[in-house]
């Protein structure tokens, strides 16, 4: 089943007196569990996509849906909620909270909801994700005390605390040296396994795409290849 | 909403010199009002305190009798109406005195002074005795009829010892001039620390000498246990009198600015009983006549002042209050450029924009309290150094001294009323800065590279 549907989305914007048109009547869908890689050179349009996947930004025609819903009809409170229920993200640069330790940021997320979940439920599950990513000797620890890829880790139980369908990661690996990128990809690639929880990267790394069961390819604002694994066969799209 | 709360103190923290400089402006402004609100409250707390050892009590009641000739008189004739009304606030009155005063002209030998007199009825007053502070002689003939108790200032200037004889030359209730004799047997030690007391003679010699009758008086002092009750418990003896006899209009001086002129006549009509100036009789009368004061409206002069330097005060604080505002707002602009990452972060992972905005006004507020705190303890260690400070003295200042020293006196209405006006323009001035920090587009916040 789709739980994410772009349909012919275009996104232009105003730079100076003259536009960029980022992202050219791009159409896909995503498939609940897909382990799926953006590729494409720098200003391709990856993290344009990635930010209409994530409602943090709106196309300029088209249609994004995720979980059905039309993200242009809904309010920013809308929005937003849509967000914390539904999307985790990882970012390039972690963007961590900087006065939170790595259990509160870890934390962070399931405190702005409205759903009071039971006290010891929520640390379990806390304390959970953070041994899983191999932090739990880091727990009281600052995001500026922790390595770029101890903060990437951070970030990655950060976007699944809520649980959410997808998670959207832009170019998790970027900041980081190639073996840690390995390692937090390998960590991604865990979670979306045991969890089943929808994984959407950016990367223009041949390693890390190599790993993804699904792959969009990206030039120039438009997607160049639809390529979609699978033990048993493997189904390739082109335009 | 704990997460906001936490969020916003830790970002106090973040850039420590900045909240610290911010919430040094702010507890600077705090201390600055802080002292000089507790300072005035002092000053009032001290002037009223003197000045009621000066004029012997809290509130005064006063009569005028109309004579055959047309004169007025200064005499409570019918003590019954005056003791009803007391009666009404027994439970507020320390003490009740009854008194005759006159000025008068002290002569011994080349030299002479003038001198309030103040006649006492020593048996009634057992407690002036035990407060009176002896310099020279004793109290022990006190009771005598001719006896006097003068104080030290008024004996040094006519140059008279204990048992000597000193003239007096004063006017009686019906304005003739009289003398008397009194022996010195004592010199008192200045009360006030004014240099301005009383002498103190026996009631019925001076009633005498001011033809009254022997048992009659002029004047019932009333001290109260606590000067607070004031105003309240004249109001309570006024409309008691007010029932049964004529009375002078009551005025309430206070600070108000906005003064009718028939109560500008009675408040000096009440003003010359109690301190025997010029009558006037502007529509006669039958009976006793009263009038009703209290310390508050002798005082209603240094009140005003006093009330100008507050509202001074209050008009610098709320100055640097606007400065310390622009600065605050100035710096929450810094900060949302310096956050704008975070704020996407934030935005992105699921916060509101109230959420947003509510961090950056609670940590304004943080900064703001702390400052206030800050502040308030400042004022307090200024007030304890500068209340040990013994000022030596014989001035006018003392005036405002209480033992020689400056007393100050936190109001609890002022001082929420500072807080409060602090607090609220703290969180306006952070109010701009937040609500543009929440309204930032997740995707631009993130884009942001500075």
């Amino acid at each position: 089943m789709a739980i994410v549907v772009l349909q012919d989305v275009h996104k232009t914007y105003p730079l100076g007196k003259t536009e960029v048109h980022a992202v050219k009547g791009v159409s896909f869908e995503i498939e609940e569990g897909d382990f799926l890689s953006i590729v494409g050179p720098s200003g391709s349009g990856k993290s344009t996509i990635l930010n209409l996947i994530g409602c943090i930004d709106t196309p300029t025609s088209g249609t994004v849906l995720i979980n059905g819903q039309d993200t242009k009809k809904l309010t920013d409170r809308q929005l937003t909620r849509l967000r914390h229920e539904v999307l985790g993200f990882v970012f390039q640069s972690f963007n961590l909270i900087p006065v939170l330790n790595v259990y509160e940021n870890v934390e962070f997320p399931l405190l702005l909801g409205d759903a009071a979940a039971d006290k010891s439920e929520r640390r379990e599950w806390i304390e959970y994700l953070i041994e899983s990513v191999g932090l739990a000797e880091w727990r009281n620890h600052r995001p500026n005390e922790l390595s770029g890829g101890q903060r990437q880790r951070v970030a990655i139980a950060r976007a699944l605390v809520t649980k959410p369908q997808v998670v959207l990661a832009d170019e998790p690996t970027a900041n980081l040296d190639s073996k840690t990128g390995e390692v937090i990809i390998e960590l991604m690639k865990k979670m979306n396994k045991e969890l089943r929880t929808t994984f959407v990267f950016s990367t223009h790394d041949h390693d890390i795409m190599a790993i993804a069961d699904h792959i969009i390819r990206l030039q120039d604002g438009r997607v160049i290849e639809n390529i979609r694994r699978s033990e048993s066969a493997v189904s390739t799209e082109t335009s | 909403m704990m997460t906001t709360v936490r969020i916003a103190f830790r970002n106090t923290r973040r850039q420590k010199k900045r909240s610290f400089l911010l919430g040094g402006a702010i507890a600077f402004g705090v201390m600055m009002i802080t002292l000089l609100n507790a300072f005035t409250a002092g000053l009032i707390d001290n002037v009223k305190l003197n000045f009621s050892y000066i004029i012997g009590g809290h509130i005064f009641i006063t009569g005028s009798e109309l004579t055959d000739t047309g004169r007025v008189i200064n005499s409570i004739g019918d003590d019954d109406i005056a003791q009803t009304a007391l009666d009404e606030i027994l439970p507020y009155v320390q003490q009740v005195n009854r008194r005759s005063s006159s000025m008068g002209l002290l002569i011994f030998g080349a030299k002479d002074a003038v001198q309030r007199l103040d006649g006492i009825n020593w048996e009634a007053e057992p407690d002036l005795i035990k407060n009176l502070s002896v310099t020279e002689g004793s109290l022990d003939e006190v009771t005598d009829r001719q006896a006097m108790i003068l104080p030290q200032a008024t004996a040094n200037k006519l140059g008279v010892a204990v048992g000597e004889t000193v003239l007096v030359k004063l006017s009686t209730v019906t304005g003739q001039q009289n003398l008397g004799e009194f022996r010195v047997i004592a010199i008192s030690q200045d009360q006030s620390g004014f240099g301005i007391d009383s002498a103190f003679v026996s009631l019925s010699y001076l009633n005498e000498l001011l033809d009254l009758e022997e048992d009659a008086y002029q004047m019932l002092h009333v001290f109260l246990k606590d000067m607070a009750d004031m105003d309240m418990a004249a109001d309570i003896v006024y409309e008691s009198i007010a029932a049964r006899a004529e009375v002078e209009p009551r005025y309430s001086m206070g600070l108000n600015m906005d003064r009718d002129e028939d109560l500008e006549e009675a408040q000096m009509e009440a003003l010359n009983q109690l301190f025997g100036g010029e009558r006037q009789v502007v529509e006669p009368w039958e009976g006793t006549k009263f009038a009703v004061t209290t310390l508050n409206d002798v005082m209603a002069p240094v009140m005003s002042l006093i009330g100008v330097l507050n509202t001074i005060g209050l008009v610098v604080f709320i100055i640097l209050l606007l400065i310390t505002m622009v600065g605050i707002m100035n710096t929450f602009r810094m900060v949302l450029i310096e956050r704008t990452q975070e704020i996407g972060t934030m935005r992105a992972i699921g916060m509101q924009q109230s959420a947003v905005r509510n961090i950056f006004m609670l940590e304004a507020l943080f900064i703001g309290l702390g400052g206030a705190c800050a502040g308030f303890i400042m004022a307090n260690i200024v007030m304890l150094a500068l209340s040990l400070i013994h000022f030596n003295t014989d001035s006018a200042l003392k005036f405002f001294l209480y033992q020689n020293r400056l007393t100050f006196r936190l109001v609890p209405g002022s001082v929420a009323l500072n807080l409060t006006l602090l607090l609220v323009m703290t969180v306006l001035a952070a109010y701009a800065p937040a609500r543009a920090a929440a309204r930032l587009r997740p995707a631009d916040a993130l884009r942001a590279t500075y």
